[in-house]
């Protein structure tokens, strides 16, 4: 799966994202919802992923950071070299906006060439669907 | 006067809890380690204003604010 259907997948499925990017490995920008926005997420992103990595500069790699704000919240998430940046609604579900923003990069690792195909994270080494998100209202009994 | 009164400081009271969620629930960020770890930065905390500054600048309802 290309970037920009990586993208498009996780727009239809996340409703709380207003925009989002995918960038490569030195930052560039792969795919992007709005194309006037791709540069300024992908500057949002350099710059959050470097003032994160402030916080603790001995510590380990920065693969996350979530900014909330009243007006909406902004998530970064790097995986594979690659970054998934977005911006969301107000005061989204931040577990669910960061799955769906891995699962947007791992779709594009499926295409590309794995030499460790079998030494993915999950822990079960297995490759994950997507779940429907709402719920299947029980049939009226 | 004092139905008027009690009015006012009822008014107030539901702004400041409304200010007061408002605040809890935004003006923090989570910063996620390789290792598995996390940090959440709050009110008070020095690096959050940086990310705060940041995060602004991608936020359609903030549009061009000073990075």
């Amino acid at each position: 799966m290309g970037p920009t259907e990586a993208l498009a997948e996780l727009t239809e499925l996340s409703s709380q994202v207003v925009d989002a990017a995918i960038l490569g490995e030195s930052g560039f920008v792969l795919a992007s919802t709005n194309p006037e926005r791709g540069e300024e997420l992908a500057r949002t992103a350099a710059e959050l992923l470097a003032a994160a990595a402030d916080v603790r500069p001995a510590g380990p790699a920065v693969t996350r950071v979530e900014v909330a704000l009243p007006g909406g919240s902004v998530f970064v998430v790097r995986e594979g070299g690659r970054v998934a940046v977005a911006a969301t609604v107000p005061e989204p579900t931040p577990g669910l906006v960061v799955y769906d923003l891995r699962t947007a990069l791992r779709r594009l690792e499926e295409d590309a060439p794995a030499p460790e195909a079998d030494g993915r994270d999950d822990k079960d080494g297995a490759k994950r669907s997507r779940k429907p998100r709402t719920r299947k209202k029980a049939a009226d009994a | 006067m004092r139905r008027v009164l009690l009015l006012g400081v009822l008014a107030a009271t539901v702004w400041w809890l409304l200010g007061r969620r408002r605040t809890v629930t935004a003006d923090r960020a989570t910063v996620g380690y390789d290792d598995g770890s996390s940090l959440t930065l709050e009110a008070g905390a020095p690096e959050l204003e940086r990310l705060l500054r940041i995060a602004r600048g991608a936020i359609p309802e903030y549009g061009a604010m000073p990075r």
